[in-house]
């Protein structure tokens, strides 16, 4: 019996150590060596200079121009999760209300383009928006403006890019969250002689709150942490702190200050996942993307 | 249900939304055609020279099967590994599982960009040159923790009874495990399998501190050279990626589901 009892408990052992493994080299001293190299000083003569100090951390936090890169990358990504969410509702609305294999038929197309990848995406934004583009002409061939509209290469042109990307997150966890709704509650308030603007916006809506959270924190998170798109439709002139990050490394070289504003990153990413993390519903959605 | 949505703005905005996610696509497909020495919509004249000239070129040729291998790899590592760990997470009870499950799927939460520099940093001080190798394992990194989300959630919904009913007819473990707990949790396997396949093949965020001149995916050619020469033949290489996602996704969509693959129940209550 002891022997059994002892297979039996080598069992999950077994089963959860070669990855177990691969992530004890290659993925926790990989961080932990990041965050170590992050208090390390840096000279342009002479390299890396094992010499803790805090000054990484501290040229970020109080130069404003890396002050004013944290604030573009943070309003940027909010922007991108209200579009998303603007955008979004409505079409989870009307998905969750259309026939079977309409609402399937659907869903499907605006999943679809998730699994393309974003690099491609973004080219074809830049041939969409470029100043010789469709868009472009359009208008100017309506007369609504004589130049090209600043959209590529701009902040609006990154907003654009992100939102249609993160688009299909925000739609599916609005779904999971209305779909939870029961239908006779909105039913009930029609009954007691709300009309529909009214039962949607005293019922419905309210009741939707979680996944409206859920779905924000989740654009704004992989927004914040986004690199191709900021980087290809903004043309290197809408630097974001993933971007800032990339140019320490390929370019200055400066890898522990690279370091301290990839964790500055984490924190802000992980920070509003613990803010809204009270909120955050634990459905089935979740258990795909957290 | 069917009448209750008499708000034709409604239809119309989900239309809009509809043409808004397809458009890129369908412009880069489309601007491959065009017979300019740059991409642009709609295209110029109709020829098939840039499609042509995509298939001669070397390197795009090159980069596009080391996508394509390199995602198989790491589809099949991540699978396996993720599977068996989901396995042991959701199956058993033993110390430190807690733990050890938020650490396998932290990788989800964690910037792209912070494994990514992490890895190079740690090449770099190991003394590791890049590889095809160093690559893969920082794929699997971050394909790993969708399979076992996804593995976990077939593996929750499953009835233990037939198991035990397999046992108590006379199969072995490993029987059991073939001919009973595999077939049930396949759908699972599959979507994590094609979940960890297109992410590898997407990803430019990982994999862009770990390449260098010899080992340059599509994904990573496409990101490094459309600035300075955006000729039509890198969107036509870019197209090859759109028809594979449009395959994976007809394979997903006939095997378990598209829906299921990302957690919305598509048929009617």
């Amino acid at each position: 019996m002891p022997t059994r009892r002892r297979r039996l408990f080598l069992i999950p052992v077994f089963l959860v150590l070669p990855l177990l493994a691969i992530f004890l080299v290659f993925y926790l001293p990989p961080i932990a060596y990041t965050f170590i190299q992050s208090f390390y000083k840096f000279s342009p003569m002479k390299g890396i200079i094992k010499e803790w100090h805090l000054g990484n951390y501290g040229k970020f936090l109080t130069d404003s121009y890396y002050l004013g890169i944290l604030w573009r990358t943070i309003w940027l990504s909010a922007v991108v999760a209200l579009v998303c969410l603007v955008l979004g509702y409505p079409v989870a609305y009307y998905i969750l209300h259309m026939a079977g294999r309409a609402r399937g038929l659907l869903v499907l197309l605006i999943l679809s383009p998730l699994l393309v990848t974003v690099v491609i995406r973004s080219l074809g934004w830049i041939i969409l928006l470029a100043p010789t583009g469709p868009l472009n002409r359009a208008v100017m061939g309506l007369h609504i403006t004589s130049k090209p509209l600043p959209i590529l290469f701009q902040e609006s042109g990154v907003i654009i890019g992100l939102a249609h990307i993160y688009f299909a997150f925000m739609v599916l966890s609005l779904i999971s969250s209305l779909q939870r709704i029961d239908p006779s509650l909105p039913l009930a308030a029609r009954n007691l002689g709300a009309n529909t603007v009214q039962a949607f916006l005293r019922v419905t809506l309210p009741l939707s709150l979680p996944g409206v959270l859920a779905g924000s924190v989740l654009v704004f998170v992989l927004s914040v942490g986004s690199f191709v798109i900021p980087a290809m439709l903004g043309g290197g002139k809408v630097t974001v702190l993933t971007y800032l990050i990339y140019q320490q490394y390929i370019k200055f070289v400066n890898w522990p200050f690279g370091n301290a504003m990839a964790f500055i990153l984490l924190v802000l990413a992980s920070g509003i996942i613990l803010l809204a993390g009270r909120w955050l519903e634990r459905g089935k959605y979740s258990a795909v993307f957290q | 249900m069917k009448k209750r949505f008499g708000i034709p703005w409604l239809t119309i905005l989900a239309y809009v939304v509809f043409v808004f996610t397809m458009i890129p696509l369908v412009v880069v497909v489309l601007s491959v055609f065009t017979t300019t020495d740059y991409p642009i919509f709609p295209p110029i004249g109709f020829s098939w020279k840039w499609w042509i000239s995509a298939f001669q070129n070397e390197s795009l040729v090159r980069s596009f099967s080391l996508s394509l291998g390199l995602a198989a790899a790491t589809a099949v590592a991540s699978t396996t590994l993720g599977t068996l760990a989901a396995m042991a997470i959701v199956r058993y009870r033993f110390i430190g599982r807690d733990l050890i499950s938020t650490f396998l799927t932290s990788p989800l939460i964690l910037p792209a960009v912070l494994i990514g520099v992490g890895l190079l940093q740690f090449y770099v001080l190991v003394g590791v040159r890049a590889s095809f190798y160093t690559l893969w394992i920082g794929h699997i990194i971050i394909t790993v923790p969708y399979v076992m989300r996804l593995v976990s959630v077939s593996l929750a919904g499953f009835d233990r009874n037939l198991e035990l009913a397999a046992r108590n007819l006379g199969a072995s473990a490993l029987q059991t495990f073939w001919r009973i707990t595999f077939p049930i949790i396949l759908s699972g396997i599959v979507a994590g399998f094609a979940f960890a396949f297109i992410i590898s093949m997407d990803d430019v965020t990982v994999t862009v501190f770990l390449t260098n001149p010899q080992i340059v995916t599509l994904p990573m050619r496409i990101f490094a050279q459309w600035e300075y020469w955006n000729y039509p033949y890198i969107s036509a290489a870019g197209s090859w990626m759109i028809f594979f996602a449009a395959i994976v996704m007809v394979v997903i969509e006939r095997t378990v589901g598209l829906g299921k693959v990302f957690g919305v129940e598509l048929e009617r209550k």
